[in-house]
């Protein structure tokens, strides 16, 4: 009896953690290049009191054996890196990519972060820079005198200065990954390398599969409210129906005190 | 009397336990291709509980009821008989990413764990960092081959780009080795079919081990392990025929795998919440039951006093 409460408290401990993940993807509907994760739920070890094919006599075999389940665990919550939507908003330094692939950003530790957020600002001294003021890699520092910035397809940073003169300044390059699911989100919209990521594979946009950048655009986030919302739903009843499970387990517990 | 206290505890311990398997399901009802289960009683004799062979109840239970073997012969007690899973498809959902694939029809995914091949259900894959399809725990997922081969051999290397999975299980993967080539394809998922399922044991992490009566078929290949049980059962191969039988003596039709989507937990709220109320006031009547033969005793001790 005391298995079954268990196993109904771990239904209730993951439709909470399931909870704690929607309400995380809602929070983040609006941020910039989010990726929405899911959780994924795995049921636990069984204990086997009968073997299947255990004999039961010396001719017969038991054909399905005893098992109970011992509940339910979270496996893993699984990041769904699909683009999300280009959203135009006319400011020369956002860029948003439409396909595979993530800018790199030196962070204070001297790692680097990678991110998909491009909402490029001016630092000191004219360095492109993210929302935080770490610099992208590789740094490109516009002149004092810039008119105009333009960024191609393929990263390509030019700016027209005040003598009309047009400069290339450098590219932007696209870092790709074997497994992007596997990076681990850092927060502050950067991802950092992990062992099952595989290593950061650098390259030019536009090739090998990657991206191409568009400027004046920004990526939405990839959150599907009313896929959240139906989620909610589920996970709250599942939650509901296993708080009843220990609801019937402690009725029948007390039946059982009453005995004498 | 005695009898009567051991029938009613027997049956106070079959709901128990049948309130184990209720609960473990809705723990699981939102778990990814999840299969429920339930247990099935048998009414026993006791004056066949007697851990003497000759019975043909199984051996752990007969141990378990030696207790209830002193009963006597005229009362009968239930035993915790066997359990099902329920092997029915869930609800097809669809999620849009790549790389959760669904797989409709009797089809199993071969994965290769720390402890062997094992056969799951649950499409939720992912990627390892070199690219290769794996399970959410990092098994790998196996294409079809040789099985004879080192399984480690046949694991199927996608890479970050697109990945198509078609209805058939055909993995195309676009450039995996970093060219330019368009889509290509990587290999097809290793799909078992189980002619008699009821040999696969659940193993926790979405997994199930096929034991030796499960009469695994690779789909789209012949036969790999003749099945050695009866034909009725298993439904054997009669020598000849190209598409083996099922348990209702059609072929077996081939799974059909949907990308973008996951499979549901097959386990039913309102069926589970019938089982969980019926346990529970079947628990409750047996121990009443108790209750009012401890009392008759108790009166028995009575008597003669004044």
């Amino acid at each position: 009896m005391l298995n079954a409460l268990n196993a109904a408290a771990t239904g209730m401990i993951a439709q909470q953690k399931q909870v704690e993940n929607i309400s995380n993807n809602l929070a983040n509907a609006d941020t910039v290049a989010f990726k929405k994760s899911r959780t994924d739920f795995q049921d636990l070890l069984y204990h086997n009191s009968t073997d299947p094919g255990a004999a039961t006599s010396a001719t017969t075999q038991n054909p399905t054996g005893v098992q109970i389940g011992s509940g339910v665990k979270l496996g893993g919550t699984v990041r769904d890196h699909a683009v999300g939507a280009p959203r135009p908003t006319q400011r020369e330094l956002d860029v948003a990519l439409d396909g595979p692939g993530f800018m790199a950003f030196q962070r204070p530790d001297g790692e680097l972060g990678y991110s998909r957020d491009g909402s490029l600002r001016l630092g000191n001294g004219g360095r492109l820079e993210n929302v935080d003021g770490f610099p992208l890699m590789p740094e490109i520092i516009l002149p004092a005198d810039t008119q105009g910035v333009q960024i191609s397809p393929d990263g390509r940073v030019s700016v027209k200065l005040a003598s009309n003169q047009v400069q290339e300044l450098g590219q932007i390059q696209v870092v790709q990954f074997a497994n992007p699911s596997g990076l681990q989100a850092t927060g502050g919209n950067l991802y950092a390398t992990s062992p099952s990521s595989g290593a950061a594979v650098p390259g030019n946009a536009g090739e090998n599969g990657s991206g191409r950048f568009l400027q004046r655009f920004l990526e939405a986030s990839n959150v599907q409210p009313v896929t959240e919302m139906t989620d909610l739903i589920r996970a709250q009843r599942v939650y509901e129906l296993n708080s009843k499970a220990i609801g019937a387990v402690d009725q029948m517990m007390g039946t059982l005190g009453q005995i004498r | 009397m005695d009898a009567g206290l051991v029938t009613a505890l027997s049956g106070a311990l079959a709901q128990s336990k049948r309130l184990e398997t209720v609960t473990n399901n809705l723990a699981n009802a939102d778990t990814v291709a999840y299969k429920s289960s339930d247990v099935v009683f048998e009414e026993v004799l006791q004056e066949n509980l007697r851990p003497d062979g000759r019975s043909g109840i199984p051996e752990e239970a007969a141990k378990e009821s030696q207790l209830l073997s002193q009963a006597g012969t005229e009362s009968r007690a239930v035993l915790y008989g066997t359990e099902f899973t329920n092997l029915k498809g869930g609800s097809i959902r669809h999620t849009g990413r790549s790389l959760d694939i669904a797989i409709e029809g009797n089809g199993f995914l071969e994965v290769l764990t720390p402890n062997g091949i094992r056969l799951t259900r649950a499409g939720n894959l992912t990627l390892d960092a070199g690219g290769r399809l794996t399970t959410g725990d990092g098994f790998l997922v196996l294409g079809a081959g040789d099985a004879n081969q080192d399984p480690g051999l046949r694991s199927l290397t996608v890479g970050a780009g697109r990945v198509s999975i078609d209805a058939e299980g055909n993995v195309y993967a676009r450039n995996p080795g970093g060219g330019e080539d368009g889509d290509q394809l990587v290999g097809r998922l290793s799909l078992q079919q189980s002619l008699n399922p009821k040999d696969l044991r659940k193993e926790g992490r979405n997994l199930f081990l096929a034991g030796p009566n499960a009469a695994l078929r690779a789909v789209g290949q012949p036969a790999r392990q003749p099945a050695a049980v009866t034909p009725a059962a298993a439904g054997a191969n009669p020598p000849g025929t190209a598409e083996p039988l099922n348990a209702l003596g059609n072929p077996a039709r081939a799974p059909k795998i949907h990308q973008g989507s996951l499979e549901a937990s097959n386990v039913n709220p309102v069926q589970e919440m019938t089982r969980l109320i019926e346990a529970q006031r079947l628990f409750e009547q047996n121990t009443r039951l108790m209750q009012s033969v401890g009392e008759m005793s108790s009166r028995v001790n009575e008597v003669g006093r004044y």
